[in-house]
């Protein structure tokens, strides 16, 4: 019986009715359609404003599966969502680098997301579902990149790349209230990035401005002035990635 | 250079818990020493604790008056979970931010999960997912804090799994933030800081013309969702310690 009941709090619509209730909710489910997948975040890169930024990821299948020949999808969007390349790494490290600037976004001077899925069309365990958290450094100006890790689970892929799923970050019925645990106070610039981590339509607000955002779209915010700031989101786990500057010296981190 | 150490007393759903006080902890003659840190920065629900308070040893913990004084229950001879007020999704964050004086500056969530305290083990954590090559500085900084108040050795290792042999041995103590400067030529994606006894967080930081990063590693088990993962990670870890041993 109790193992009846833990397996129906932990389906979809277990989930769902407990977030609505506020019993145990869960901002992120991990039930996901098939047994082998890999899951990603949407991260961020930056191009805008003398900005390049570096990505480091690791060759998980290689490093603990022991699983040679795998590959990974690199895929990189705008901030409105539009697709904008796709790049495929065949040959990995354990650990590997990509530097993400203009050249390699065929010009484009702004912001976005992109993703990384695992590939391998092999698979002999029954049970195979891995995520890439990752490091993302910005450079502001030439300087030393600032290093901040992956948030979230955002989009999963199959192994084989035939399917794909969304929605792991869940929403509730009523707003929840986010307040950043740290101070802005003593810098000269601030700015959050906001990715929506779901496929619908999410609307937020950082005090009086409101904000919204389509399916996996991202913003960037200037908050620069503001002491101490809350996200007011029906978005279960929407947390920012905080810019903070102090004249050109700049810090990254996960708000 | 210079740290600060700011803790909310709030969690980030915004419950806000007045009674909450940051207490310094110390070992001196083999107890846990507890100092009431009466006169740190309040502001907004925000302690900031400066550089004239933190040292490699000591370790600052959020609780109530009522809940410091369980440690006595054990004569202080024991850390405890005294709350679970930082025990929230998304995760607690107290913010180390560490900058250079006329320089940079960076940040990193310095919270110590309790249930580290209670292990022991062994950290697994790649040189090269964080740190730079063309840094003009690369230093890991490994913070333990074990439940006991004893400051014992262990080994840090630096290990190239690809040729299976270990690089560089240092000795690194327990309830301290050990510093350990890593060279250039161990930069390298099949290069791979591991411990022999007790685990800890590994925090990296570069630094060049001024400019410094700071942010730790993912523990191995967080990339891999399946049943098995703590499996799959144990039979790494076990690669690696056959390789020191």
């Amino acid at each position: 019986m109790k193992s009846l009941i833990k397996k129906f709090a932990r389906s979809d619509f277990g989930v769902s009715l407990r977030n609505n209730f506020g019993v145990r909710p869960s901002p992120i489910s991990t039930n996901i359609k098939f047994k082998f997948a890999s899951i990603s975040d949407a991260f961020l890169w930056r191009t805008d404003n003398d900005y390049k930024t570096t990505f480091k990821y690791t060759d998980i299948l290689g490093l603990f599966y022991k699983i040679e020949n795998s590959s990974v999808e690199l895929l990189f969007y705008t901030k409105d969502n539009s697709f904008i390349k796709k790049i495929i790494v065949n040959q990995l490290n354990y650990s590997n680098e990509l530097l993400i600037n203009k050249d390699l976004l065929d010009g484009i001077e702004g912001y976005g997301t992109f993703y990384i899925f695992h590939r391998n069309d092999n698979n002999s365990k029954d049970d195979l579902v891995i995520t890439n958290q990752c490091y993302v450094g910005f450079s502001y100006k030439g300087s030393l990149s600032s290093f901040a890790h992956g948030n979230t689970y955002v989009r999963f892929q199959s192994l084989d790349g035939k399917h794909n799923g969304s929605d792991m970050v869940k929403s509730s019925f009523s707003n929840n209230l986010y307040r950043i645990q740290n101070s802005f106070v003593n810098f000269t610039k601030s700015e959050l990035f906001f990715v929506n981590p779901t496929s619908k339509k999410i609307y937020f607000s950082i005090g009086a401005a409101k904000h919204t955002l389509e399916e996996n779209c991202s913003i960037l915010i200037d908050i620069s002035g503001k002491d101490d700031i809350t996200i007011i989101s029906r978005c279960m786990f929407l947390r920012p990635i905080i810019f903070n500057y102090k004249d050109d010296f700049l810090d990254v981190y996960h708000g | 250079m210079d740290s600060t150490i700011t803790i909310p007393r709030f969690q980030n759903s915004g419950l806000l818990k007045k009674e909450n006080k940051v207490f310094q902890l110390e070992i001196s003659n083999q107890t846990w020493k507890i100092n009431s840190l009466t006169n740190v920065d309040l502001d907004r629900d925000f302690y900031t604790i400066d550089s004239s308070l933190i040292d490699n040893g000591n370790i600052f913990c959020l609780a109530t008056e009522d809940e410091i004084l369980r440690l006595e229950k054990d004569n202080y001879l024991k850390l405890l979970n005294l709350n679970n007020f930082t025990d929230t999704s998304p995760a607690f964050r107290a913010n180390l931010q560490v900058s250079i004086k006329g320089g940079g500056f960076s940040s990193y969530q310095s919270e110590y999960p309790f249930r580290m305290v209670t292990s022991k083990g062994s950290i697994l954590s790649p040189l090269s997912s964080l740190l730079n090559k063309e840094a003009d500085e690369n230093i890991i900084f490994f913070k333990n804090i074990y439940e006991l108040p004893i400051q014992e050795e262990f080994g840090a290792f630096f290990v190239n799994l690809k040729t299976k042999k270990v690089l560089k041995k240092v000795k690194v103590v327990t309830n301290f933030l050990n510093e350990i400067r890593v060279e250039n030529e161990f930069i390298s994606p099949e290069v791979f800081l591991f411990t022999d006894k007790y685990i800890g967080i590994p925090i990296h930081c570069s630094m060049k013309n001024n400019h410094i990063s700071l942010e730790h590693t993912h523990p191995p088990h967080e990339y891999i969702l399946s049943q098995d993962r703590f499996k799959i990670v144990s039979m790494l870890k076990k690669e690696f310690s056959e390789i020191i041993n």
